[in-house]
């Protein structure tokens, strides 16, 4: 029922789309490259023609809504004015000098321009902010690649942020000297996030504990589990080698409906650790899905695959702390060793099944 | 990382449910990539981002997302729907039709192509069409989207009465989990008692739809414009003031400057006209042209902008505003022509009756455009502040010509 709900609501949101077209039209984009460069940084935009002819007041000379290569030569005063104010450097809370280097037309009606700003000092970090979308076209969006390396070399590293006018700033962190604070905090934080809001993993370490024991026994599980799936988190984020999620995602549902089964039949869970452990190096490859989209500094993948693990068991904790003295008391009841721990195993398994066949 | 895989899992801010379901799609989609349903979630989720924020740019992210599942699974029906949605908020329309009769001869129910469809071809200005995939869409099936349309298609016509049973219908589909779309439905039915002039059931409407979302831009449009037809100027600033805030648009600031007007506040009016150029320039050029064109300025451009618009769509909106520029530049002989065509289908609006009317007393036809001008003050008699003053005028005994030039 919810799901049909959910279904109706779906439809009326998209059905509805060209009805709330009042503001719509087309969303301009414009692509930027930064570079960090000791206290410098180098910045190359290329913007769609008629923005800026529109955007920067008096700069379309001829008002025929597209710039020349006359009306940037001409305009250039104008147009380094309004790109320079437009697009605000600061570091270490003080404004960098932005000066504006040259600007050419490109092909598919676009205009390059390139700007540097030099800082006081050599930043931990440059602070970028474009008042500039604000004269763009409404809902435009600036693809920012930042490369917070000194060169395009390997140690450089690449990642796309996204600004638009309610959004117009993001600070680039110098690989170099980043602190550990840039990376190890979030980290954690997506651990612990991948953990609460991974709805598999938690069904499964549900299953391992719900057949009880004595709680070395669990702990001993559990921990086995950890340190497979860290072998293998590691593993899979250095890049040595990771299967397909394609294998991985559904060898992970398998796992679910593997321990919801054991369940009917394990008689003695002190052994559950060799289950845990060949199974925790499976999800440790589900895990590495998280980090392999944030294309992290090499430098800083062994103290992010840190912080992220750490997340990650204090997440396992968390749970573990909240449903284990519930189902100490639960074991407790006679209908539930009779019939309840048997129920619960096959949704665990039903719910295996269920991601199963989704993945495949 | 690609650039559509980061804009579509780029990041998402707000603790609201729809921020919530949007993150978790994004984290779905990182655990199995290759996963097209998945890509297809988050661009869901976008799209309700766009709508709530009323933010046209987050469709970049929509069609980054369907880039991605089309990767994954080529040729990927709800892919393809997400990008004629993509289509159609970047007014390429003729693109969006030809996609969703693409989409529509490989899954002949795609409720969206459908609906996609009929309202490319509105845009397009091809009504029987647009009316035909309408009801297509009303046959795959009846709701709150179908009905909406129906309505707006009837109103069109002429038919208010239709019209009013229409959105009545789709207003009994309404439901907690989506409230900005009953939101929107409401203003839908505000506007058309608006139209006929029922100022009192307007509001009560508009109203309500602020109950299902609190200073939803719309609706406090829609209530502004009300309170500036009943001349309660205070009430039609709190209220446009707050949605121009909320959400800047060409037809806010306009309604603004109206509303400052009938204030007598000369310089808040002006500030407020000076915005609706600003934003007319950044995006909605269309309402930009008809805006100059109604306050009587740069009728060359106001012209210029709408050769442009008709490159793209067709319609009566788009012939009024031609034509009403035209008249403006002194172009009467044209303006007369296109104002018949905007005319066509009957549509009981005010200001397409008030524009035909001024046009037709330019071309000599003064007992034509008496008739037309009394029957827009008689339908919406505070259509718009210059308009009906315009019309009152223009019915005076010792009227003149108000053309520009």
């Amino acid at each position: 029922m919810r799901a049909k709900t959910y279904l109706r609501t779906l439809l009326a949101t998209l059905m509805l789309l060209a009805a709330g077209q009042a503001f719509a039209h087309k969303v301009g984009i414009s692509r930027g490259e930064y570079r960090a460069d000791g206290s410098t940084l180098r910045v190359a935009i290329t913007f769609a023609r008629p923005e800026i002819a529109t955007a920067i007041s008096g700069l379309d000379a001829n008002d025929d809504g597209t710039l020349s290569t006359t009306e940037i030569v001409t305009g250039r005063s104008l147009l380094a004015s309004a790109l320079i104010n437009g697009l605000t450097v600061s570091a270490n809370n003080e404004s960098c000098r932005g000066e504006f280097d040259q600007a050419e037309l490109t092909a598919y009606d676009g205009v390059a321009v390139r700007l540097h700003y030099r800082c006081a000092q050599s930043p931990l970090a440059f602070r970028v902010r474009l008042p500039l979308l604000s004269s763009l076209s409404v809902g435009h969006r600036h693809l920012a690649a930042v490369n917070s390396g000194p060169s395009a070399g390997s140690t450089a590293s690449a990642t796309t942020q996204v600004l638009y006018e309610s959004s117009p700033e993001f600070e680039i962190g110098v690989q170099a000297t980043s602190t550990s604070d840039h990376v190890a905090g979030p980290l954690f934080t997506l651990g612990i996030e991948h953990i609460l809001t991974g709805f598999d993993l938690l069904m499964f370490l549900f299953g391992v504990i719900l057949v009880g024991g004595r709680l070395h026994n669990l702990l001993l599980a559990v921990t086995a589990f950890t340190l497979a799936h860290s072998i293998t988190l590691g593993f899979a984020t250095l890049g040595f080698w990771a299967p397909s999620p394609n294998v991985v995602e559904p060898a992970i549902a398998l796992s679910i409906v593997y321990v919801g089964v054991e369940n009917w039949f394990v008689k003695d869970a002190s052994k559950r650790w060799l289950l845990t452990f060949p199974f925790g190096l499976i999800h440790g490859f589900g895990f590495a899905g998280a980090l392999r989209e944030i294309a992290l500094p090499k430098a800083q993948v062994p103290l992010a695959l840190l912080s992220f693990n750490l997340g990650v068991e204090t997440g396992q904790l968390l749970v573990l702390a909240a449903v284990v003295p519930v189902l100490y008391w639960l074991r407790r009841r006679p209908w539930f060793a009779q019939r309840g721990m048997r129920s619960a195993s096959a949704m665990v398994a039903l719910a295996g099944l269920v991601w199963f066949v989704q993945r495949v | 990382m690609s650039e559509s895989r980061a804009l579509c899992l780029g990041s998402v801010s707000g603790d609201s449910p729809e921020a919530q379901a949007l993150r978790q799609a994004q984290a779905g989609a990182r655990q199995i990539p290759d996963h097209a349903e998945r890509w297809i979630a988050i661009g869901r989720g976008w799209v309700r981002k766009a709508r709530l924020s009323a933010d046209p740019g987050f469709y970049v992210n929509v069609d980054a997302c369907a880039a991605e599942a089309l990767q994954a699974k080529p040729g990927f029906v709800p892919a393809l729907e997400l990008r004629s949605l993509v289509l159609m908020n970047n007014h390429q329309f003729e693109s969006a039709r030809i996609l969703a009769e693409q989409i529509l001869r490989h899954a002949p129910d795609s409720v969206i192509a459908e609906g996609t469809l009929s309202d490319a071809l509105l845009e397009l200005g091809r009504y029987p069409e647009a009316a035909r995939a309408a009801q297509a869409q009303m046959n795959l099936q009846p709701g709150m989207a179908a009905n909406t349309r129906a309505a707006y298609l009837n109103w069109l016509k002429g038919d208010t009465r239709s019209a009013k049973l229409f959105i009545r219908d789709a207003l009994m589909d309404r439901n907690a989990g989506d409230p900005e779309a009953a939101a929107w439905t409401f203003v839908e039915a505000g506007m058309i008692y608006w139209q006929q002039g029922d100022y009192d059931g307007a509001d009560a409407i508009f109203s309500e739809a602020l109950n299902w979302v609190p200073d939803y831009p719309a609706a406090l449009v829609g209530r502004g414009r009300v309170a500036l037809a009943k001349r309660n100027a205070s009430a039609a600033i709190a209220d446009l003031s707050k949605a121009q805030q909320r959400h800047p648009l060409v037809e806010t600031a306009w309604l603004l400057g109206d509303a400052y007007t009938l204030a007598g506040d000369g310089a808040h009016a002006q500030l407020a006209y000076a915005e609706a150029e600003r934003q007319g320039r950044r995006g909605d050029k269309f309402t930009l042209a008809v805006f100059l064109a109604d306050k009587n300025q740069h009728a060359a451009e106001a012209v210029r902008l709408l050769d442009d618009e008709r490159r793209n769509r067709g319609g009566v909106y788009v012939d009024d505003a031609t034509a009403w520029a035209w008249y403006r530049a002194g172009r009467i002989d044209d303006a007369r022509r296109m104002s018949v065509q905007a005319l066509r289908l009957g549509t009981r609006d005010a200001r397409l009756l008030y524009h035909a009317g001024a046009i037709a007393i330019a071309a000599g036809n003064r007992a034509q455009g008496h008739e037309l001008l009394t029957q827009a003050l008689a339908l919406n008699p505070n259509f718009d502040l210059t308009g009906a003053a315009e019309a009152r005028a223009l019915l005076a005994p010792s009227s003149v010509r108000l053309a520009g030039n």
